[in-house]
């Protein structure tokens, strides 16, 4: 799986010249905690990102007056970057050596597409997750009435998986 | 397991009567985006204090920064989010997941039978507690493979 397919595609966008408070409203506004600050001259190219967080450590914490102070004062920049044709498990690498939660996805042309979070990366390990819970329940159930009902036969490689794991299981 | 085993116990409070400026000085000292908020008459620092809400970095941007007010002159208590669901120590993360998915929160304080806190639980920490088990039945199926079929 890439990280295209389970990436957010539609990310908010906010200028480096812009103020604290008006991200804020930004955010608000559109439900958001994380903004791709873009540049101004290329506005395909992401240069960084800021979070909820950081308005609130960066500049409110740090005694900067919202109203006045600019995004390029308390973005992360430059942006961690990943391809769009990269894997989630490569992501996921990227994410723990380099210490952040979110990485943005460019393309071939290094524009950019969208952010991949931790978020998106543990739901979608959560839904492989559940997919394997049903083929377990199914086998089990299975087992259990002696026979399967014509109406959910599967091929034979969709019940390998899970025959193996009632075998392990019960010899542990 | 119950939410006291896996829930963080290392809590940074602010009083409801504090300015949302201090509230966020803490949260950049103490690198957190979570403080709970006790009663305006407790010490921060004391022991085992009341909790009376939760407050978040968002919560300061989307009520205090995006409405225009003055972070100096603003009370914790006009920016927290209430009410607050409280989870005793005993429960079970199941009841606690309920909770979140119900409430669509990612974070729930922690309170002794006293009412009295005990810690935050979050999202990440029960995911944490999910992934650890994931991997140890993985390990046990890998490790059995070559003998067992």
């Amino acid at each position: 799986m890439s990280v295209r397919r389970i990436c957010s595609r539609a990310v908010a966008i906010v200028s480096p010249n812009e103020t604290v408070s008006e991200a804020a409203k930004r955010m608000t506004r559109l439900s958001v905690g994380t903004l791709v600050v873009i540049d101004p001259m290329a506005d395909d190219r992401a240069i960084g990102l800021v979070t909820d967080r950081d308005l609130v450590t960066r500049c409110l914490g740090a005694g900067a007056d919202p109203a006045e102070a600019r995004i390029s004062e308390c973005m992360s920049s430059p942006p961690h970057e990943i391809a769009d044709d990269a894997s989630v498990e490569e992501a996921l690498q990227r994410m723990a050596s380099e210490g952040v939660r979110r990485l943005v996805v460019v393309d071939a042309e290094e524009s950019l597409l969208g952010v991949v979070s931790l978020d998106d990366v543990v739901g979608h390990l959560a839904l492989e997750g559940d997919e394997v819970r049903r083929l377990l329940r199914r086998a089990y159930r299975h087992g259990a009435s002696g026979k399967r009902p014509a109406r959910e036969r599967r091929p034979r490689r969709a019940e390998a998986p899970a025959r193996r794991v009632t075998a392990r299981t019960e010899g542990t | 397991m119950s939410v006291g085993r896996i829930c963080s116990r290392s809590v940074v409070t602010v009083r409801a009567g504090e300015s949302v400026l201090e509230a966020a000085r803490r949260m950049a000292h103490h690198s957190v985006g979570t403080l709970v908020v006790t009663a305006p008459g407790e010490e921060p620092r004391e022991e085992a204090p009341h909790p009376i809400g939760i407050l978040t970095d968002r919560d300061i941007v989307v009520r205090c920064v995006a409405q225009g007010l003055d972070p100096g002159a603003s009370p914790v208590s006009a920016v927290m989010s209430v009410p607050v669901r409280f989870l005793h120590e005993d429960a079970a993360i199941e009841e606690a997941l309920g909770v979140m998915s119900r409430g669509a929160m990612r974070r729930i304080v922690v309170t002794d039978a006293a009412g009295r806190l005990v810690g935050i639980l979050s999202l990440d920490d029960v995911i944490e507690l999910l992934v650890e088990e994931a991997g140890s039945i993985g390990r046990l199926l890998v490790q059995h493979a070559p003998t067992r079929l």
